[in-house]
């Protein structure tokens, strides 16, 4: 018998461990997936005889759901037909030359998110065609191509000129001898097919070369761009030597798309694993990182470039100070930039960097990105945790700090141009790209981003603490949160001696140093003598439950308001004339934003409640410290100064969601629904029948679904598939709530007539005066009640588009691509 | 043949008809049964449920673990095979009588088969008939089930036959090396011990903090997927089972199953009168050696005999003793990860206790069971119990003796096991005192009782154990429960609740000394000696 007892002692550590697991949970956000690629064979400049008629040939490349989407077809057009016109017989595109001249031909998928694109020189009589031996994209939004003034030597120890070889061809060729160089800019020389620079004196200069047939009008130029002290970048390791490996950064001109590994090598699959062989697919495509063939391994570990965070991370810090599990502040980008970047639309595919390594492919048919335990991107470090970040099980409620990025930004007086690039290919699921970091993070004054396309990225570029930067003729795409993320590093704390004005919570109005306000109670549960803050705090939270006696509500927004201006010194943030200071400005011209998670734009401020400035209530914090490995909070947050966002020229929003497909997780990450939803819920289902999930703690969604349409900026359509009325929302712009937010928007865009005004979103009160029907609700309003204690009390305002403006369309590529030529 | 049937049901001591003295030991053992039962579906429907939301996942999942069940089966069954097939007492009753071999040889091969199904249906059962209401053909599959632990046992029994002469031989021949098996028996058990951690971290590793999700990595999958279609012959069985447009895949299965089967039966036609033949012939050839000690000495080297020689004892007590301070390690420490990093580790926050007593419950436990398997002392006596009655020693003596050699060999695995916990930081100090303490005198108190018990039992019923069985689980559950309570209703510091739980633990003591003291001279001349 006690031999035969032994198995069960064996075996209960195993059903141990699998009550211990949680409920996976995977939510789908699915939009509309775009190729990857479009690859044909056209070079920058090609010829085609009068009345010819040649078949149009391009592969698209992209997953097999991206392929067979029909929003994906490609589509052939011209820029002007009256020189070639463009046939469609069956499924195949012809190209019709029909009068002597030049035109753009463009193949782009359906949608016009993705295109490419080369020049058709239609000729009489004769031509040259002229074009590089080098590289070209044919993805450019700028008009040129530019090349640095140096190669890297072998060694990267040292330059070498850079030479461009050129080919000239002469159609026909029988008048190849006749073909002379005509002209050409100072800044060049030509011999033996190659040009030279000399005398480069402006850091960008252009350059071109005007070849000719002799004794006939024929005549074709080349025109380019040099970029002085430039270095071009061949491959990962010419990028990784002007940007992370270099101490104050080199200039750098990308000559070579940098990809991923299934799109750079070929491979095939060995049994459940993908084999590459050292074989490139295509010789305009390297690999983003360095791939080791023998043990198939990629590693960005040594390559990376890690820093101090740059906003607050005093939680961290504090936290640290007293637990031996450490949190880490630093962040990880995968380029450093410090100089400007010049990438020739060119694509920068961060996949194999920021992805999960592994996936999976869910019952549904949804693939899913699941964290190896090698993964560098692991999603953002932790502003505040209520509860211990390093454990899933006791982390309660998470505000997020600064996310890693693929790109950062950092310096001042830095251009990025014509960059192409994306945080990974993510499928059809904007939750996939959770843990892929920011697109690029931008940190420094008069810094510009112009003709780029940003795409797939958790939010596609942040700019903090970083005056007049430029985003100017570029696309931003498929964000899990926001396209474009404003903010601040810089913030004021309280004076925590001064006096300050509030009210108690039966709206008797008090003037009292601030520590005397908020000090903390001995005891929580002792509510006769409670402090004043925490009174008014405890009234709060167990507002309509008469624990504390019948308060009205209207004291305690006036008291909790009060509070919220005693945690945000808002004269340390203004000037003299009471106009915010700005530590961030933000242009943004001809740009357009497609599909984010949440919003296009969000103008943040740090989360800044009682809860996070002194632990309280006394109550709360106690039964908090009971429950979970809790950092006793102290001063940790303040008040952000703002941002200022200006929108110009023709900015558009191409961002319709149907209200219900918001998932706000991504805002602040919370655990205490799941303690009571489900059979895996730690608290059983003690809540049953009552909606327990995201929303019930953090109702920004629930809030904007009921609002919409009283706000103005709800589009309806009815659904013919399920026959039910379904809501969109396209909200251009959110604020921050929790802590003070006075950043602004000023909009001199082609849309601006459509944009609403802010609207509120104010989880305080909709916490207060949700009505509840059941013990089960007003527990958990009670608890959700607790998010705006923690976070602050400053309602979260929405921007958003009127009478369905731009629903239904999609934004096109090749009107950027105009943009920029108008430009020149 | 009926007879003989009837002779293999009556020697399993499982089908005794329950009396008042042996009720509860078993209903002890059913109450095992089903626990592990209950474990197991718990296990699976569980793991179920997770592997369902990933594609295709859920099926492949089903067929290894039924995979897995069916060779916890086989490995019964070797055991069973075996001893039905190699069993002293039986061979002693048939093997010198004018009874047709293969006769025996039937009615054991049916006796096996009986066995087998019984046991195959009750591990198996639960896990199908969790999955008929989740697949499709639910009616045949419902009716299917009942044939799968038959055709389950063809296989097992057949593949058990083929390998039980070898280990027979083996076995014999170890025996006439007691230190070459001693030191064999240690390092399969240490190999099985270091194989049961490998499962036991990697469960727990991929359970903890959401790590889970690795498991369902399509390269995991793709992995489990392989695993359970290419386990042959398993795979054929359980894969046809689960999906009946795979008939061809059963039709292999049985075929393999009949063969194997044919095989086991005329190796074991062949080899079994010759087999147990061997061990009375090496028995009857055995020569000692005889040396003149001093009594004193020579009772203690016996006992050290009967602990380390004896095959029952090494292959439970001895090894495990060895075995006890990793395999105790090993445990705390899954369920130390499994409880403060998933989904438990709340309730661990709000009660920090509950993880102290649950370090210490799995610690007296495992020293309990553990150590109670070394006092099956007089049962390995056997014909030695009458020459202890005609020699001139004094038979209290020789109890003590009997006594005081397993529980010091238990007392130095309990020592070391515990210094392995607090070394390794998953006990705190007042855990290592106090826990050490209170398992020394409950391995003691049960010793006792199981002595005692012992003393008591006739040479015709085996000892009836229920007691220090029941004990052995039971004392570990109500110090830890105790401990829970009070510090959960009355906020008991730990150091408060252990000197609570010596107290229990002392009148425990005070009581089976006073029950071993009662009546103790009657009870060592009264005990009745093996002919």
């Amino acid at each position: 018998m006690s031999k035969k007892s032994l198995p069960i002692l064996l075996i209960l550590p195993f059903a141990v461990s699998i009550l211990s697991v949680y409920a996976i949970n995977f939510n789908v956000n699915l939009v509309s997936e775009d190729l990857q690629d479009i690859r044909f064979d056209y070079r920058q400049n090609e010829g085609f005889a009068i009345n010819s008629k040649t078949l149009l040939e391009a592969t698209p490349v992209g997953s097999e759901k991206a392929l067979q989407d029909l929003g994906n077809a490609l589509v052939w057009t011209t820029s002007n037909s009256e020189y070639a016109s463009i046939s469609q017989e069956n499924d195949s595109y012809y190209l019709n030359a029909l009068s002597a001249g030049e035109t753009t031909i463009t193949v782009s998928n359906l949608r016009n998110t993705i295109s490419r694109s080369f020049n058709a020189v239609i000729f009489e009589d004769g031509a040259i065609i002229i074009n590089s031996l080098e590289n070209t994209s044919s993805a450019m939004i700028d008009d040129k191509q530019y090349f640095g003034q140096y190669d890297f030597n072998n060694n990267h120890d040292g330059h070498t000129n850079k030479e461009i070889s050129l080919s000239v061809e002469v159609l026909p060729s029988d008048m190849q001898r006749h073909l002379v160089l005509d002209d050409s800019s100072d800044n060049v020389s030509y011999g033996n097919n190659k040009i030279t620079f000399k005398n480069i004196n402006e850091d960008v200069e252009d350059a071109y070369l005007t070849f000719s047939i002799a004794n006939t009008e024929i005549k074709s130029t080349y025109e380019f761009g040099i970029v002085k002290d430039g270095y071009n970048i061949y491959d990962y390791n010419d990028l990784l030597y002007c940007t992370n490996y270099s101490n104050d950064g080199l200039i750098g001109v990308l000559q070579t798309n940098l990809e991923s590994l299934i799109n750079t090598y070929r491979s095939e699959i060995r049994g459940n694993e993908i084999y590459y062989f050292d074989e490139y697919l295509n010789e305009d495509t390297k690999l983003f990182g360095n791939f080791d063939f023998e043990e198939q391994e990629l590693n960005f570990d040594e390559e990376v470039y890690r820093f101090e965070t740059t906003y607050n991370d005093k939680f961290i810090e504090e936290w640290n100070a007293v637990n031996q599990d450490k949190i880490s502040n630093l962040v990880i980008s995968g380029i450093h930039i410090q100089k400007d970047f010049y990438g020739n639309g060119f694509i920068i595919n961060g996949h194999n960097l920021t992805y999960p390594t592994l996936t999976s492919v869910s019952s549904d048919g949804v693939t899913i990105p699941i964290l190896g335990s090698d993964d560098l991107f692991r999603g953002p470090l932790p502003f505040v945790t209520l509860g211990d970040h390093n454990n899933d099980a006791t982390l309660l409620i998470e505000a997020y700090g600064q996310d890693n990025s693929l790109i950062y930004v950092d310096g001042n007086n830095i251009t990025l141009n014509d960059i192409n690039m994306r945080n990974a290919d993510f499928g059809n699921n904007l939750n996939n790209l959770n843990t892929v970091g920011t697109g690029i993070d931008v940190f420094g004054d008069n810094i510009t981003i112009k003709n780029s396309q940003i795409r797939n990225a958790k939010n596609n570029v942040r700019v903090y603490s970083s005056e007049n930067f430029l985003l100017d003729n570029s696309l931003l795409t498929n964000a899990r949160q926001f396209l474009l993320s404003v903010g601040t590093n810089e913030y004021e704390e309280i004076d925590h001696t001064q006096n300050v004005s509030v009210y108690d919570i039966n709206g008797q109005s008090l003037n009292i140093p601030t520590n005397e306000f908020f000090a903390k109670s001995s005891d929580g549960m002792d509510f006769e003598n409670l402090s004043i803050a925490d009174n008014i705090l405890m009234n709060m939270a167990a507002y309509g439950t008469d624990i504390l006696g019948s308060v009205s509500l209207d004291n305690v927004l006036k008291a909790l308001e009060a509070m919220q201006n005693v945690l945000s010194p808002i004269s340390k943030i203004v000037d003299q004339d009471n106009n915010p200071i700005y530590k961030t400005t933000v242009n943004v011209n001809d740009t357009y934003f497609y599909q984010s998670g949440i919003a296009s734009i969000s103008l943040e401020t740090m989360f800044n409640g009682a809860y996070v400035y002194n632990s309280l209530p006394t109550l709360i914090n106690q039964v908090l410290q009971s429950m979970v490995p809790m950092l006793n909070m102290e001063h940790i947050s303040g008040v952000n100064y703002p941002s200022q966002v200006t929108l110009s020229g023709n900015t558009k929003f191409y961002d319709y969601k149907e209200v219900d497909s918001l998932d706000v997780s991504s805002i602040i990450k919370e655990n205490i629904s799941r303690m009571f939803e489900g059979e895996d819920g730690q608290l059983g289902d003690i809540f049953e029948g009552v909606e327990v999930n995201v929303d019930s703690i953090f109702p920004y969604r629930k809030i904007l679904k009921e609002e919409a349409m009283n706000m103005g900026i709800g589009h309806q359509i009815l659904d013919e598939e399920s026959s039910s009325v379904k809501l969109y929302v396209n909200t251009p712009i959110v604020y921050y709530g929790g802590g003070l937010n006075l950043s602004s928007v000023i909009d001199n865009s082609v849309g601006k007539e459509y944009l609403s005004s802010p609207q509120d979103i104010d989880i305080t009160t909709y916490s207060l005066t949700k009505p509840v029907t059941s013990s089960g609700e007003m527990i958990l309003n009670v608890l959700a009640r607790c998010v705006p204690i923690a976070i602050g009390f400053s309602p979260f305002k929405v921007m958003g588009y009127k009478q369905g403006y731009l629903y239904g369309e999609t934004p096109n590529i090749n009107d950027l691509i105009n943009n920029a030529k108008e430009e020149l | 043949m009926i007879t003989l049937l009837k002779k293999e049901f009556k020697l399993n001591p499982f089908f005794i008809k329950p009396n008042k003295k042996n009720w509860l030991s078993f209903l002890l053992a059913i109450i095992l049964i089903v626990g592990l039962v209950v474990i197991e579906t718990f296990l699976f429907n569980s793991l179920y449920d997770k592997f369902d939301a990933y594609e295709g996942a859920s099926f492949s999942f089903s067929v290894l673990f039924l995979i897995i069940v069916a060779l916890i089966s086989l490995i019964i069954s070797i055991f069973y095979v075996q001893r039905i097939f190699f069993n002293r007492l039986d061979m002693s009753l048939t093997i010198n009588k004018p009874i047709d071999y293969m006769k025996i040889i039937i009615s054991k091969l049916i006796y096996c088969l009986i066995i087998n199904y019984v046991f195959a249906a009750v591990i198996n059962f639960p896990i199908l008939y969790s999955i008929v209401p989740k697949v499709a053909m639910q009616t045949l599959l419902g009716f299917a089930t009942i044939f799968y632990p038959l055709f389950l046992s063809l296989l097992n029994i057949g593949i058990s036959l083929i390998i039980s002469i070898p280990i027979q031989y083996i076995y014999r021949l170890l025996k006439q090396y007691p230190i070459v098996q001693l030191i064999i028996v240690a390092l399969g058990l240490s190999f099985a011990c270091y194989l049961y951690s490998l499962v036991l971290n990697l469960f727990v590793d991929l359970m903890n903090n959401n790590s889970m999700q690795i498991l369902f990595s399509s390269e995991n999958l793709a992995l489990i997927n392989d695993l359970a279609h290419n386990f042959y012959p398993y795979s054929y069985l359980c894969v046809s089972y689960l999906n009946f447009s795979h008939g061809v895949d059963f039709i292999i299965y049985l075929v393999i199953s009949l063969i194997a089967l044919a095989i086991g039966v005329s190796l074991i036609a062949l080899f079994y009168v010759k087999v147990n033949q061997f061990e009375f012939v090496k028995e009857h050839n055995n020569k000692y050696q005889y040396h003149i000690l001093k009594s004193d000495r020579a009772i203690i080297k016996k006992e050290f005999l009967l602990l380390f020689k004896e095959n029952d004892t090494t292959y439970s007590f001895t090894s495990l003793i060895i075995l006890q301070p990793v395999l105790t390690f090993l445990v705390i420490n899954a369920i130390n990860v499994a409880l403060l990093r998933g989904n438990l580790a709340i309730y661990i926050t709000i009660m920090p206790y509950l993880l102290n007593n649950f370090d210490l419950l799995m610690a007296l436990l495992f020293s309990s069971v553990i150590s109670l398997n070394a006092v099956n002392i007089y049962k390995s006596e056997l014909k030695t119990i009458r020459v202890m009655k005609y020699i001139p020693y004094s038979m209290y003596k020789h109890v003590y003796i009997k006594l005081l050699i397993p529980f010091i060999c238990s007392l130095f695995a309990t020592i070391i096991t515990f210094i392995v916990l607090v070394s390794t930081s998953l006990i705190g100090l007042d855990t290592f005192f106090m826990g050490l303490l209170l398992s020394i005198i409950i391995i003691f108190s049960l010793m006792v009782l199981s002595l005692k018990e012992q003393l008591r039992s006739s040479k015709f019923e085996k000892a009836n154990s229920y007691l220090s069985n029941f004990l052995s689980f039971f004392i570990p559950l109500i110090i830890c429960g105790v401990n829970i309570l009070l510090a959960s209703l009355l906020g008991w510091l730990n150091i408060y609740t252990y000197l609570f739980d010596l107290i229990i633990v002392f009148i425990l003591l005070g009581y089976v000394i006073y029950y071993l003291i009662r009546k103790f001279k009657n009870d060592v001349l009264g005990l009745e000696v093996v002919n």
